[in-house]
């Protein structure tokens, strides 16, 4: 279905349609909160806050970006709440192993693995997690300032000018702000231990 | 944490905000290389620009390696049931008015109490009247039809 149909539904308060719009998006919306606070069970919450919120307030959406932009929008700030909230209450982002969500391998949540293709080695596997697990933690020492900017552009793949409309900020200020991000995450990484 | 300030760049570089200012000669440089590392200008032009500087280098290699990194992630997998999750969540915002795991069903739909309320009020009365109606009705013919309503004995002589 068609943005403009989804929208249309979803402003009628058509439920079947809330419904295709969370599966439609469930994957990138878990993964960006999963990103940005480091935390599954945080980041399930938000997710989970972020499709009611669209929900209740789709009757304002003007229909300027797309949908999909929209709902970044709502994770993004949801997150950074969150964000602050939790730095007041002294809260330590951490993703240990155990904690590091399994990867998605279906089509409708982003998964890439192809017809033929054989699971990983537990050992390849278990290397896989580890760096996944450092590369997360690096993640979580960056302001998150610079974060969002490495999530939606780097993780997320979204185009400049669907970031401008995420986080207001001007095109040359984000690929500004984006070149000294991934130089913190660089450091950040070099900084971390390979925990074993 | 690091932040917008100090990370990944020297120390003087003023912070960052919204765009409203003009860009520094620093954020124009930064700007550019990541322009260059997505590809939109070429190693020549970037020379060019820059003059083969060393520091330029060494700062697009750590932007580089760091991009790097992120690109091996993969997207982790959704929680368990997390529709259902979402829909409860609605149901617990709107006070059950939505977010009933039927209303997605093909032939599902909803009500709410109000309205629930009101149409059984509106059943209610109806049945009432009808039922009214039709007593008051049969009562009034049966006693028309009666056959002493037509034939009144007449009055029995006083004596």
């Amino acid at each position: 279905m068609d943005d403009e149909r989804l929208i249309k539904k979803l402003k009628r308060g058509d439920e079947a349609a809330f419904a295709i719009m969370v599966r439609q998006n469930q994957g990138r919306i878990f993964s960006l909160c999963f990103r940005m606070l480091g935390n599954a069970a945080e980041a399930e919450d938000i997710a989970q806050d972020v499709f009611v919120k669209c929900f209740l307030a789709i009757g304002g959406f003007r229909g300027d970006s797309q949908l999909g932009t929209w709902l970044y929008r709502i994770a993004i700030n949801l997150c950074k709440n969150r964000l602050k909230y939790l730095g007041r209450r002294h809260y330590k982002s951490r993703s240990p192993l155990d904690k590091v969500p399994e990867r998605a391998f279906e089509p409708e949540q982003g998964g890439t693995r192809t017809v033929g293709e054989t699971a990983p080695r537990p050992d390849e596997a278990l290397e896989g997690h580890r760096a996944e697990s450092r590369i997360q933690r690096a993640l979580a020492t960056v302001d998150p300032a610079y974060r969002e900017l490495l999530v939606l552009r780097d993780i997320e793949g979204l185009t400049y000018q669907e970031i401008v409309e995420i986080t207001d900020l001007a095109i040359g200020t984000v690929k500004s702000r984006l070149h000294r991000a991934r130089a913190a995450l660089r450091q950040a990484y070099d900084a971390q231990e390979d925990v074993r | 944490m690091m932040s917008p300030g100090e990370a990944g760049g020297p120390a003087r570089r003023p912070p960052v905000e919204q765009g409203a200012l003009a860009p520094s000669a620093d954020e124009l440089r930064e700007a550019r290389l990541t322009e260059f590392l997505d590809g939109e200008i070429s190693a020549d032009e970037l020379d060019a620009l820059f003059d083969q500087d060393d520091d330029l280098r060494h700062a697009l290699d750590e932007a580089r390696a760091g991009r790097d990194l992120l690109a091996t992630l993969d997207r982790p997998a959704v929680p368990h049931n997390f529709l259902r999750k979402v829909q409860r969540r609605l149901r617990r915002r709107t006070a059950g008015r939505m977010g009933h795991p039927a209303a997605t069903q093909p032939f599902g739909w909803k009500l709410s109490v109000e309205v629930f309320v009101v149409i059984a009020v509106v059943v209610m009365a109806g049945c009432w009247y009808i039922l009214e109606a039709g007593r008051y009705t049969q009562g009034e013919r049966l006693v028309d039809d009666a056959p002493a309503a037509r034939e009144v004995p007449a009055e029995p002589p006083r004596e």
